[in-house]
């Protein structure tokens, strides 16, 4: 049979107080628990511990606590899926659509092409600024102008 | 253990508040021990509650009910909140509250002892244990307090920690030495 010593043991312990240990290491075990008063001593001081803990006090926590939780708790986002969902049915619903109706039929007569028009210029305008912006930035940037400087270089050479 | 059906969950998922009513009434009661456990604080213990139930309702997504039981994923959840959270104060706990504390225990432990001299002796015993615990490193504690105090078994406390199960029962073991070894010192 394996005589262990202390450390060995010790860490042997835990599995001989669950009972897992396999019938050669549990008498090794309880070899030298029999001649070995200080880790009888631990084995016996393990015990309380697992003794103490399972007699731990369970508290409750305050009786708001939960309540608290739950209000604090954010409203779950909808899903875009949802969202589009309300969507549609708020559309489908009668005061919507009349609203939307009247709207349409109202600029309709007001504006006419008039109204599309001038929608259709801002866009447009907004779009040519926005892309002239963009050209300028881009040969202004450093990265561009040297490019263009190494390639004026590299024809010169050639 | 309290088990939960896939059905709260659902609800609970498409913002069913009455729903995560009841998840949170069903299992504040673990989760505030659990946390009162590991920092011995029963202010520190209300806050990190709050705080994990949130974090739950938060991720709740992430759960998969097909790699394990609710109650596992939820302490996972707790443990790495308590941790994160300890990790941030990183300030001198105090070990124990006064045993004229204002939360009232639960029965469960008072039922046992019907003399009053005995119950103080085990609620002392009880409070040096925890303060052993307290002084035990964060690895150690873990794992005892869900082994010992929480009564998981070892492949939960694999799920919960997320190392190997070799590795847990020697934290366990080590742990429980370093107690008897403390607790034997201070008689």
């Amino acid at each position: 049979m394996n005589i262990l010593n202390c450390a060995e043991c010790e860490e042997k312990l835990s599995d001989y107080i669950e009972q897992s240990l396999a019938d050669a290491e549990r008498r090794a075990v309880q070899l030298h628990l029999h001649s070995c008063r200080s880790c009888e001593e631990l084995l016996s001081g393990m015990m309380d511990v697992i003794a103490a803990g399972r007699d731990f006090p369970v508290y409750a926590p305050p009786a708001w606590l939960a309540s608290r939780i739950v209000a604090n708790t954010p409203a779950a986002v909808p899903s875009l899926r949802s969202r589009l969902a309300a969507l549609w049915q708020s559309l489908g619903e009668p005061r919507t659509a009349l609203a939307i109706f009247t709207a349409a039929i109202v600029l309709g007569w007001v504006g006419g092409g008039t109204v599309r028009e001038a929608v259709f210029n801002r866009a447009e305008s907004v779009v040519s600024c926005a892309y002239d912006h963009a050209i300028r930035s881009y040969y202004r940037s450093p990265v561009v102008i040297e490019l263009h400087a190494k390639i004026d270089e590299l024809m010169e050479n050639s | 253990m309290g088990t939960i059906d896939a059905e709260l969950l659902a609800r609970c998922r498409n913002g069913d508040h009455a729903a995560w009513d009841m998840v949170v009434r069903q299992h504040h009661h673990r989760v505030y021990n659990f946390a009162y456990r590991y920092n011995g604080r029963f202010d520190e213990a209300e806050d990190l509650t709050q705080e994990i139930f949130l974090k739950v309702y938060r991720t709740l997504h992430t759960y998969k009910p097909e790699l394990g039981a609710f109650e596992t994923w939820m302490m996972r959840v707790s443990r790495n909140c308590i941790i994160d959270h300890y990790r941030k104060l990183k300030t001198e706990r105090r070990q124990t509250d006064s045993l004229e504390g204002e939360h009232e225990q639960v029965a469960e432990t008072g039922n046992r002892f019907a003399n009053p001299a005995e119950v103080l002796d085990q609620r002392e015993l009880s409070e040096r244990v925890h303060g052993a615990l307290l002084r035990l490193s964060e690895d150690l504690r873990e794992v005892l307090i869900l082994r010992d105090l929480e009564g998981f078994a070892y492949e939960e406390i694999v799920e919960i920690v997320r190392v190997p199960i070799g590795t847990v029962k020697s934290r366990i073991n080590r742990g429980r030495v370093e107690m008897a070894k403390m607790l034997r010192k201070e008689i």
